[in-house]
């Protein structure tokens, strides 16, 4: 019966063969498609400004004020610092227009938590994006990427509310747990995480973070709610019957080779350095690559529903809500920011 | 020189299959059946029969269709969690809880599984039969309903280019984001699978693929490396075993066709070149020749040699395939009949 079937699909398949492909011109986000959204991109044309780092490109803008006020990724226009601790170039930004000369750009302020820089891009002619009303967001609306040219750079529809993507890790894959002894034991310390340079050991149970006891695996992951990148937190571990406290460093998650997610998330693409630990970040699919965040994310209204702060992985890109982008801007331009001391120097505290 | 041969794979796997890691759950057995909820067919949304939308308004068409779909069927989008195995996705078809997803997410009949709804709810269910050939798998919800369910389309009423809408829960299950949706288009549409651009990755793998009326047309199985590369089990495939799968039967077993060529990397890169061939099989019978440089397989461009044994890996024997060939200044497009990989 099995075999009846397979022969007779083989053959009503052979004779369709030909047609069963579409040659990839039709694909989601081919050029014909995008074509059609041109009256949607041209309402923003001098709204998006690409930002080049030592001459190359590294990011979108989105203009949000008079005077070339621009947001932008902030840690996409830091220069990548090699194993010898040498940063790839001395970090001079300088912004692409759309009409395709080049301006001078100025870091005024960065908010680390949301990845936000605020940059004066000095250029005329600018003119800022129109927000959408923040309840209007709808799943499975479109989501136009605008670029610098005529066409966006990607489309795709809005894939998820926005939510918390937690960003701060121990570094620790956990072991196996059984129903008798639920108690969470370390399996594994992934190299160069806070884990395992504090010298805490696969084979470890432990039994309280930041000051919050730990009976379950669940427990460790609530602990560390609240807990911010670069924080120290106190783990007590349990190690042959004796009880030791370890500090640990919080860091923002590495990609891990051996992490079967993150082989996945990178075997077609690349994802941006920075790409979690955001507080609210909505997520959608259009295909942007790390160069192409920091611009805005249009419904096709024209009217800005975000600002791309990443590229997740495989399936997702995130954006950060209008609410917050407006919040942060306001607070980005708090005068003791705009005129404190260069936010390009390292020795400035940024927040 | 590093050279391969098509088929078998060097590696356990064709193509990534989309589990993740998770916790167990232990529960009591109980048997059932039910009944299909088929979809009568119906007119196709204008916009399908369109290269692509050309109007603002066609843009707006198409996006009230999607989000349609999102609304509707995200409540029957369940998450599973199989002891041992992960989670993984699958969808409700019928009110009395009838739940499509992949063989590789289930794994043996009768055992006990969790279901988690969108809303975060949970109920059991016990797992049915699977192909494990083409990856269709089943399982029951355990108690009475109606639950939350979506209509299946017809067997093969989907075209390449048809849009599609992608519905699972990647990663597994977080309350905080419970339904993820994704747009895409049929790429390709085979015997044995459809291949969609709505990108797909690990828990996801069960999880329903929808044409614009909200009809399930396919359920995710497979990924290959490039983003437009994800393939679905076709729904026909579900509607043609109904019985069998209901039944709890268990049958199939992934067959690796050959095509007999040892590849190797271009060093231009223009293609994958073919450094022998073996005699007596498919690409010997199709005229395939030691020194061909391989462009295009169905239409796909041979980037390198793993692209081609990814892709051969996704197809059967008896399949077709249409082989584009480089051979000194000529271009030549050839048929090959893959066959069975001799044991």
């Amino acid at each position: 019966m099995a075999a009846l079937l397979v022969s007779l699909f083989t053959i009503v398949d052979d004779s369709a063969h030909a047609q069963n492909t579409h040659r990839g011109k039709l694909d989601t986000e081919s050029d014909v498609v995008r074509r059609a959204f041109l009256p949607v991109t041209q309402a923003v044309r001098n709204s998006v400004v690409r930002l080049l780092l030592d001459g190359e490109p590294a990011a979108l803008g989105t203009v949000v004020g008079d005077n070339g006020l621009v947001l932008t990724k902030a840690s996409e226009l830091t220069p990548v610092v090699s194993d010898d601790g040498q940063p790839a170039g001395p970090g001079v930004v300088t912004a692409l227009l759309p009409t395709g000369q080049r301006a001078a750009a100025q870091r005024l302020a960065v908010d680390r938590q949301h990845d936000l820089a605020l940059l004066r891009v000095k250029a005329r002619g600018l003119r800022p994006v129109v927000w959408a009303d923040p309840a209007s967001a709808r799943l499975g609306q479109w989501v136009v990427v605008p670029g610098t040219d005529e066409l966006p750079e990607a489309v795709g529809i809005y894939s998820a509310a926005p939510r918390e993507i937690t960003g701060v890790r121990l570094g620790i894959h956990f072991g196996p747990t059984s129903a008798a002894d639920p108690s969470p034991m370390i399996g594994y310390t992934i190299p160069g995480m806070g884990a395992a340079e504090a010298g805490l050991h696969p084979g470890d149970v432990i039994r309280a973070v930041a000051e919050r006891p730990t009976p379950t695996v669940d427990d460790v992951i609530d602990s560390l709610r609240g807990v911010n990148a670069g924080d120290v937190v106190p783990v007590v571990i349990e190690r042959a019957g004796m009880r030791r406290v370890f500090p640990v460093e919080m860091r923002l998650r590495e990609l891990d080779r051996f992490n079967r997610a993150d082989w996945m998330n990178t075997m077609g693409n690349d994802v941006s350095r920075r790409r979690d630990g955001f507080p609210s970040v909505f997520q959608h699919d259009a295909t942007i690559d790390p160069s192409q965040c920091g611009g805005p994310v249009l419904n096709l209204d024209g009217r800005a529903v975000g600002i791309n702060i990443a590229r997740g992985g495989r399936i997702e890109a995130y954006a950060l809500p209008v609410d917050v982008v407006l919040e942060t801007l306001a607070e980005l331009q708090s005068p003791v920011l705009i005129h404190g001391p260069d936010p390009d120097d390292p020795a400035r505290p940024t927040r | 020189m590093d050279l391969r041969l098509d088929a078998p794979l060097p590696r356990a796997k064709p193509a990534s299959w989309l589990c993740r890691a998770a916790c167990l759950l232990m529960l009591t057995p109980v048997l059932a059946c039910g009944s299909v909820a088929l979809a009568a067919p119906a007119d196709r949304p204008a916009v399908q029969d369109l290269p692509a939308p050309e109007t603002l308004e066609q843009l707006r068409d198409l996006e009230t269709r999607v989000q349609a779909v999102v609304r509707d069927a995200a409540p029957a989008t369940v998450a599973l969690n199989v002891a041992g195995r992960g989670t993984g996705s699958g969808v409700i078809v019928t009110p009395d809880g009838f739940i499509l997803t992949a063989a590789h997410v289930i794994g043996p009949p009768g055992r006990l599984i969790q279901v988690r709804f969108p809303d975060g709810s949970v109920a059991p269910a016990r797992t049915l039969g699977s192909d494990r050939g083409n990856d269709a798998g089943m399982a029951k919800l355990e108690g009475d309903g109606p639950w939350p369910f979506v209509p299946m389309a017809t067997a093969a009423s989907l075209q390449p280019g048809d849009w599609t809408v992608a519905l699972g829960h990647p990663a597994g299950f977080d309350e905080e984001r419970p339904v993820v949706a994704r747009l895409g288009r049929v790429v390709r549409l085979r015997r044995t699978f459809v291949q969609s651009d709505c990108a797909l990755i690990g828990g996801d793998s069960g999880g329903p693929l929808f044409n614009l009326r909200g009809q399930v047309v396919g359920i995710h199985s497979r990924i290959g490396k490039q983003a437009k590369s994800n393939y679905h089990v076709p729904v026909g495939d579900y509607q043609r075993t109904w019985q069998e799968l209901a039944e709890g039967l268990t049958w199939g077993q992934r067959q690796f066709p050959l095509l007999g060529v040892f590849l190797d990397d271009d060093p231009t890169g223009r293609g994958v070149v073919i450094r022998g061939v073996v005699p007596g099989t498919a690409a010997a019978k199709a005229g395939i020749r030691e020194g061909d440089t391989l462009l295009l397989i169905d239409e796909e461009p041979c980037t390198d040699d793993q692209t081609v044994i990814e892709y051969l890996a996704l197809l059967a024997p008896g399949d077709p395939v249409d082989i584009t060939l480089q051979r000194g200044d000529q271009q030549l497009t050839l048929r090959a009949i893959l066959e069975p990989r001799p044991e």
